[in-house]
């Protein structure tokens, strides 16, 4: 049947109830099929093919490299090595375990105060009040920058002879550090920086879920006499929890991929004392060329962020369920 | 009179929070911009000097360098063709996965969520050998796939979100029309949701546009994109603040102009569809 047919039949409308069905089916076929195969298949395959072959390859390939010995240049014979890189890795006091160390608390410390600016600012932009939206337009610039920009203007910022920051520091009377190049500031340098720039990400998000909430329930607890920390604390937070556990996972899971910023900053100095996992392994790979290894820190790698994933995602299923059992 | 004067001290105080919110946000953007038009010798005083006469030296200096002018031209090559692909391919994935139900869908569409959370340096090692024997490294073609690749998990969720909008009927009432699928999707369902995809191509550009660790380690030397010229200035001796603030100013002012166009989207992109699910 052509389609100009199938077209005719239907603008006549003269067909028996049973046919066009038929007929409507017929065409639901033909639509979703192109060249023979399921439309819904010729539309995702291009993407799948080239997420397979620049993603899932690679990690294929990173596996394999992992047993190995691979240098990028020199003169040491390839060789299957097993399972040493990850016993080197995951020895007691390895280099690995301190840019875990390092990895943690830059995203715990920076995860922590994102959230709390996150939230109170949130919360008072979720109220009418003069210059709201000022305060909302300026929270879009540090957004706009990027990380690398960023690491470029707090670099001269806290530069210890010409930086402003030291300078107004020096005005007051104290004496201020080195903050890049002390080993006790250089992590929490980075990590202000890091603040600066993602906190507003945890603004904009708490603030859509503070106004996706039904006044009606506010109100009707304001009516039964529930103060406003009562409201907040029995109605608002569980009801923007979920949003916070993604907020958190997604800011998490973005420290944990952290290279541009510290690249800048400190390129994780001093020593290795802000050395992310990611610096880690750019420096394994392509200071020391040792791919092998690299590949295998790579891997470890990818499992930890996949427990993270998994962990969040379990609890905001969990979550999920039981407000919806709460609400039957 | 109470509560009046209470209100007062209220107004007050949330004169100096947004005051003090700016400040702290605002202030590191102002200074990169100041120091792009500070003269050598007010850039290195001691105090950092307030006021100045500001100088153009700088711009003039980038866009009269051949180099400079290569690099935003890579950038711009690079993000456009990036955002296009990553906008063609996202989607036609999008709608399959917005209006199909079959098969792995879930899986499929949840594995791309974890690509997209994986953190890039996990693939560079490999990548990076792979491109090599491929001879991508150093060609655009060959930084416009990965940069695609790494857009396409997230354009093709956001693009999802807004295919999802759309009631089907609209569709349904084309295809009675004589339309087919792909004819209803570009004639009926695109147009209607051109805001979403304006704020989705925004989105890609962004990414496009600031990604280092690709473009430092699968570019080269005719490939340079405006972050790996800016951090090549860090490696000179004799740096010149009023040249690094200049470029980085340059660096940040396309997005700060697309993000302005498409504010009121911005939240969806960001959010990936948590707040509404």
């Amino acid at each position: 049947m052509t389609s100009g047919e199938h077209h005719a039949s239907f603008e006549q409308g003269q067909v028996s109830e049973g046919m066009q069905g038929q007929i409507r089916a017929a065409g639901v076929e033909r639509r979703n099929r192109l060249l023979g195969l399921p439309l819904h298949f010729i539309l995702i395959a291009p993407t799948f093919l080239i997420v397979f072959g620049l993603l899932v390859y690679p990690l294929g390939y990173a596996i394999v490299l992992g047993f190995s010995n691979k240098i990028l240049t020199g003169s040491i014979p390839f060789k299957w090595v097993g399972l040493e890189n990850y016993i080197d890795l995951l020895e007691v006091d390895s280099e690995m375990w301190t840019s875990v160390g390092v990895t943690l608390r830059f995203a715990l410390v920076g995860v922590f105060f994102e959230f709390i600016i996150g939230l109170s600012l949130a919360l008072l932009l979720n109220r009418e009040f003069r210059g709201r939206t000022w305060l909302r337009v300026g929270l879009l610039v540090p957004l706009m920058v990027p990380p690398l920009a960023s690491g470029l203007i707090w670099r001269i910022i806290y530069d210890d002879e010409f930086g402003v920051f030291p300078h107004l520091i020096r005005t007051v009377g104290a004496n201020p550090p080195i903050f890049l190049g002390d080993p006790d500031w250089a992590l929490y340098a980075v990590v202000a920086t890091e603040v600066w720039r993602s906190s507003p990400f945890m603004v904009l998000v708490l603030l859509a879920a503070l106004q996706a909430q039904p006044v009606e329930t506010i109100e009707a607890a304001e009516v039964d006499g529930a103060s406003g920390w009562q409201v907040f604390r029995l109605i608002t937070l569980p009801f923007i929890t979920p949003v916070i556990i993604v907020a958190l996972l997604f800011r998490t899971v973005d420290a944990l991929r952290t290279f541009d910023l510290i690249f800048l900053l400190t390129a994780g100095g001093p020593g290795t004392t802000t050395e992310v996992i990611s610096m880690f392994i750019y420096r394994w790979g392509f200071r020391h060329f040792k791919l092998g290894f690299t590949s295998a820190a790579s891997i470890l790698l990818m499992i930890a962020t996949l427990i993270i994933c998994i962990f969040y995602l379990r609890m905001l299923v969990v979550r999920q369920a039981e407000v919806q059992l709460t609400q039957e | 009179m109470g509560t009046k004067n209470l209100k007062r001290i209220r107004n007050v105080a949330m004169v100096f929070v947004v005051a003090a919110v700016w400040i702290f946000y605002f202030f590191p953007i102002y200074w990169m911009v100041s120091s792009s038009f500070k003269t050598r010798v007010d850039a290195f005083a001691i105090p950092p000097k307030w006021l100045f006469w500001p100088t153009l030296q700088f711009y003039l200096n980038s866009f009269t360098d051949p180099k400079f002018l290569k690099v935003i031209q890579n950038s711009v090559i690079i993000t456009g063709t990036t955002v296009i692909l990553s906008l063609l391919l996202g989607a036609w994935a999008a709608y399959a996965f917005a209006r199909f139900r079959f098969k792995g869908s879930l899986t499929m569409s949840f594995s791309l969520i974890i690509a997209r959370m994986m953190p890039p340096i996990v693939f560079i090692v490999p990548l990076y050998l792979l491109f090599n024997s491929l001879k991508l490294r150093n060609t655009h073609m060959g930084l416009i796939l990965v940069f695609t690749v790494f857009n396409l998990p997230f354009t093709v969720w956001m693009l999802k979100s807004f295919f999802e909008e759309v009631p089907i009927e609209l569709e349904e009432a084309a295809w009675i029309d004589g339309a087919s699928r792909l004819q209803a999707m570009f004639r009926v369902i695109l147009p209607l949701i051109a805001p979403g995809l304006a704020a989705t191509a925004v989105f890609a550009a962004l990414l496009a546009w600031n990604e280092f660790l690709f473009a430092l380690l699968l570019g080269g030397p005719d490939t340079t994109t405006l972050p790996v010229f800016l951090s090549g200035f860090l490696g000179e001796r004799d740096v010149e603040w009023g040249d690094i603030m200049a470029t980085a100013t340059v660096a940040v002012l396309p997005p700060t102009l697309l993000v302005m166009l498409v504010q009121q989207n911005l939240i969806k992109g960001l959010t990936l569809g948590a707040v509404k699910g």
